[in-house]
């Protein structure tokens, strides 16, 4: 059985099935989530936000435009949802270690190397501007080109190109000085 | 040293936005310059950074949480009151001048375009219209390709047929039980002319600008007519989807100089 596309999906809940609305969650909730966790740093915030995008994107459905891929709108409910907390909590973002909550099993070295390096990843962004943070996430953990980027944070490609190149240079900074990463030069 | 240009390119390169031409001169700039050699291996670095590490698990039940609040019964379909009931159940009517010119401006926007529409529509929708009727007409429309299927308890049988600047797909089904018929197209280079009902039973019928939507069940048989502008290389795509939202078959459609 081939399996029904995202638009098509919701199409169907257009309908009144709300089965399909679960498979578009399931699809969607471990990467929302995660969007959500690095831009916040905060377990419980990203949970809080997760549940929100989804019953906005619930809520706005019939809205949604067929011409664009529903991730790419879904996403950009949750960058905007995860901002708005960002600046409604003017929260003082200091490194939380809710980071025993790795997905794959692995053994007790790895564990603690993937630990290791998720607390590096989320001390480097949680340094970086909010806007910076936003295009790092958005291209290295979900690796959308500038053209997706650009739908989804609602700013011009061009603007998407230099920020992105700005956040890099950023992060490269403070990774080089934190020793994350080893200047060969 | 590197200039601003190369630290740009090498960036480029990273996201992998970059043309033949750039790659060669990234390879070229990376074989010369040492500083440009360490810069890309450090960005390539971040990135490993970024590959291994894992995904946070959300929350076993945000799922269950999320389907406990949104407002399940806001697209369920209630049975609909009779066409005339609605209308007086709703119809309030408050006098007020907008109302008159907005009815002015209609008459005469009708006017006017009924006084031009013959000079604008292209001669070949005019053929198409009036082929519409016949059978003999029908005949101008060539057959592009046909498929024939049979899934579950549904079969059928499509047919993308063309004349001029129009397409029809014809389209006969049978299923015992609700099947939905989604067209996708682009509403820029395909236009929805219309439906030719040959032989309904049982029929819903939706049009928005860019897709048609039909549900039905039973034996069909019908046409969709498609004007295309722009010769496009994709003209649309069909999409048959079971009661539970299966897709029982799918179909993209191609234009004929394609």
């Amino acid at each position: 059985m081939i399996e029904p596309s995202d638009n098509d999906l919701v199409k169907v809940c257009l309908k009144g099935k709300i089965a399909a609305f679960e498979t578009l969650i399931e699809r969607y909730q471990k990467p929302i989530f995660n969007l959500a966790f690095r831009m916040l740093n905060d377990y419980e915030d990203a949970q809080d936000v997760a549940q929100t995008v989804f019953v906005k994107a619930f809520e706005k459905l019939a809205t949604f435009n067929f011409r664009f891929k529903f991730f790419s709108w879904i996403y950009r409910i949750a960058v905007n949802e995860s901002l708005n907390v960002i600046n409604q909590r003017q929260q003082i973002e200091q490194l939380d270690h809710n980071l025993n909550l790795i997905s794959e099993e692995k053994s007790p070295a790895e564990h603690y190397q993937n630990r290791e390096l998720n607390r590096k990843i989320q001390m480097a962004l949680m340094n970086l501007k909010i806007d910076y943070r936003a295009v790092i996430v958005l291209r290295y953990f979900e690796e959308f080109s500038y053209n997706e980027m650009s739908y989804i944070l609602e700013i011009p490609e061009k603007t998407v190109k230099s920020r992105l190149f700005s956040a890099r240079q950023q992060l490269r900074k403070i990774l080089l000085l934190k020793g994350y990463i080893e200047n060969d030069g | 040293m590197m200039d601003e240009k190369q630290i740009a390119l090498i960036n480029k390169a990273m996201d992998g936005e970059i043309s033949e031409d750039e790659q060669a001169e990234v390879e070229e700039l990376l074989s010369k310059n040492e500083e440009a050699r360490t810069y890309h291996d450090e960005l390539q670095k971040l990135k490993s950074m970024f590959d291994e590490v894992a995904a946070v698990e959300p929350p076993a039940d945000l799922k269950k949480n999320i389907l406990n609040i949104i407002p399940t019964h806001k697209y369920q379909q209630t049975p609909q009151k009779g066409l005339f009931r609605s209308f007086f159940e709703n119809f309030r009517f408050d006098f007020n001048f907008n109302y008159v010119y907005a009815f002015a401006f209609g008459l005469v926007s009708g006017i006017f375009i009924f006084t031009f529409s013959n000079n604008v529509i292209p001669p070949s929708t005019r053929d198409i219209s009036g082929a519409l009727i016949g059978e003999n007409a029908m005949e101008k429309f060539s057959t592009l390709e046909q498929q024939k299927f049979k899934v579950a308890e549904l079969t059928g049988t499509v047919e993308l047929k063309w004349h001029q600047n129009v397409c029809l797909l014809a389209i006969e089904l049978s299923s015992k039980t609700a099947v939905d018929l989604v067209v996708n197209f682009d509403d820029l280079l395909v236009r929805f002319l219309g439906f030719l009902p040959q032989k309904i039973e049982k029929m819903d019928l939706g049009v928005t600008e860019n897709t048609v939507n039909l549900s039905h069940g039973g034996a069909l048989r019908y046409a969709l007519l498609f004007e295309v502008r722009n010769e496009p290389e994709s003209l649309f795509e069909l999409t048959i989807l079971s009661a539970e939202g299966e897709v029982l078959f799918i179909k993209e459609y191609s234009s004929p100089e394609k």
